[in-house]
């Protein structure tokens, strides 16, 4: 059931910005295309905070790497797409493992804190370089290039980012169902059973860490070329929280728990943003409750669970 | 072959601040052989078996593995070297079926642990010997329940199944029949004496009847030391175990 929730959601993904254009409403364009990119980013955190048990609160940090090896390279009138997406994968990567390497070492809330102290350092890191714009961001005045694409046309930017989606979500599938998934999920279940059996785990669980962060970089690329602007505020802790938030709604166990999570996190964005400024006090109560009585999220109920 | 030693444990020593939980233990396992633990409550059994299995650190004393000190080696280097714990409270991985659990056992022996792409529950290689595994314990009926859902007793056939994956030099059985009710443990009893003679098995357990039943050798621990050690009917008839242990069953 939540598979084909999944896939008609794709669907509509893959049918809807023409249609929107159709209709005069080149808004929801935009809103599709930062979904997408959200969406991408979400399901790579779920493949080390749901199918690893890593939650981490730090996973912002690679949307900010990955757009500001877009933003760099553009400043210096690079503009070169293949690089920046080489870059972006390889930073986020390197970012990954370093800090991977450290955290993996603690459990529970010790491992949630030092993520998000990581993240937090390379938040103040940008903030501190006046040369990039610091607190202030940075422009993209002309998109990553790439022969035969051009980016600068919305529609076309948002296709490729559905792709990086679907290249995401299938990544991800496979990862999970492989020998080296099953190990970072068995670990997650039971470390003493897994040790026992032979397991030296924390390799599995650094390559999922790389993995993720690499997988997440690359959205972030796309979310930096989308918005043509990007700030430390795109790695704040608080975004790191919207991508746990949007997992945790969507489901943790279903491929497409994280994509529903993050459709359902936007739509009730513009709607209750609409309503009433004080938004984030129904999005609270609403993560409470989900939390409590859909402990599968989205993806969860649509089984038929509630946990 | 016959009289070749796989384990010998050497003077081995825990404390727990001051406590001597452990305090010098020797015991040698034959090839082949199942040798049973026995003792008290608190006569240090699952620290000797947290110790042997490498989950604690012991004070001192050596863990000879076909002559090889194993003593400081983590965990999981120890089931490399062909240990293989079955715990005495159910150690599952409980969100996962029943199958991909012996599946996860057999993985770790085959050692490849780093594929990438290939879905593993498709790989005849890893599928084969985890549901042969079942078949073995008599469990292959819930291959594809969740391991968190099935009864006790299933628990502790799919904790023998898991070691029997491994296929390991020596199987660290801690209280196989921890729980069970008489025809669970039956049933378990009729398992282990099938692999009796094939595999060389240390056995912690408190049911007198199945340690007596299947045991070649049994060793008594009793305050952290070994009190006797020899053949059952030479352990039944010791003064000492019987004062100490079998006291007022036996008398």
């Amino acid at each position: 059931m939540s598979r084909s929730v999944g896939w008609l959601l794709l669907a509509a993904l893959a049918a809807g910005p023409p249609l929107a254009l159709a209709a005069g409403q080149p808004f929801y364009v935009d809103i599709l295309t930062r979904l997408v990119c959200l969406a991408a980013a979400a399901t790579s955190l779920n493949l080390i905070l749901g199918h690893g048990g890593m939650i981490s609160f730090g996973h912002a940090a690679y949307i900010g790497i990955g757009a500001y090896a877009v933003g760099i390279p553009a400043y210096y009138e690079i503009h070169d797409g293949w690089l920046h997406l080489l870059l972006a994968v390889a930073c986020s990567a390197l970012f990954a493992l370093a800090t991977g390497a450290v955290a993996l070492r603690t459990r529970g809330v010790y491992f949630i804190m030092i993520t998000m102290a990581f993240a937090q350092m390379v938040f103040f890191a940008v903030v501190s370089i006046e040369e990039y714009g610091g607190d202030d961001g940075l422009v993209i005045d002309i998109r990553s290039e790439f022969p035969l694409v051009d980016l600068e046309d919305g529609l076309t930017l948002y296709y490729v980012c559905f792709a990086v989606l679907l290249g995401t979500l299938y990544v991800v599938h496979r990862l999970v169902r492989s020998r080296f998934g099953m190990v970072v999920e068995g670990a997650r279940g039971n470390e003493r059973r897994m040790a026992s059996l032979g397991f030296a785990f924390y390799r599995h669980r650094l390559a999922a860490y790389t993995l993720a962060g690499a997988l997440c970089g690359l959205s972030g690329a796309m979310l930096g070329n989308f918005t043509n602007f990007i700030s430390p505020e795109m790695m704040d802790w608080t975004r790191s929280g919207e991508l746990i938030f949007m997992v945790v709604l969507g489901g943790t166990s279903a491929l497409f728990g994280p994509l529903m999570g993050a459709a359902a996190f936007l739509l009730l964005e513009e709607l209750l943003s609409g309503w009433t400024i004080y938004w984030q006090l129904p999005f609270g109560l609403l993560l409470i409750l989900v939390v409590l009585f859909a402990r599968g999220g989205l993806a969860g109920l649509l089984e038929g669970r509630r946990g | 072959m016959a009289d070749e030693t796989l384990l010998r444990v050497e003077s081995l020593r825990k404390s727990f601040g001051g406590v001597a939980a452990v305090g010098g233990v020797s015991i040698e396992v034959k090839r082949g052989e199942v040798h049973a633990v026995i003792g008290p409550n608190g006569a240090g059994k699952t620290t000797l078996i947290s110790l042997l299995a490498g989950e604690l650190r012991p004070d001192g004393g050596r863990i000879l593995l076909g002559g090889r000190d194993i003593a400081r080696r983590p965990a999981h280097a120890r089931a490399a070297l062909g240990f293989a714990r079955s715990f005495q409270i159910t150690s599952v991985m409980p969100e996962m079926r029943v199958l991909d659990n012996v599946i996860m056992a057999v993985l770790a022996r085959d050692g490849r642990s780093f594929g990438f792409w290939r879905p593993a529950r498709n790989d005849a290689n890893l599928v084969e010997p985890a549901a042969a595994a079942l078949e073995r314990v008599g469990l292959a009926h819930a291959a594809e329940e969740c391991a968190g859902a099935v009864s006790h007793g299933e628990h502790r056939q799919l904790e023998i199944a898991m070691t029997l994956a491994a296929e390991p030099e020596l199987l660290l059985l801690d209280e196989p029949m921890a729980g069970m009710s008489a025809e669970e443990s039956r049933r378990m009893t009729g398992i282990l004496e099938s692999l009796k003679g094939e595999k060389t098995m240390l056995l912690v357990e408190h049911d007198m009847d199945v340690v007596f039943a299947l045991a070649d050798r049994i060793s008594v621990l009793v305050g952290g030391r070994i009190a006797a050690s020899g053949a059952p009917a030479a352990v039944r008839a010791d003064e000492a175990v019987r004062r100490a242990y079998l006291g007022d069953e036996a008398a």
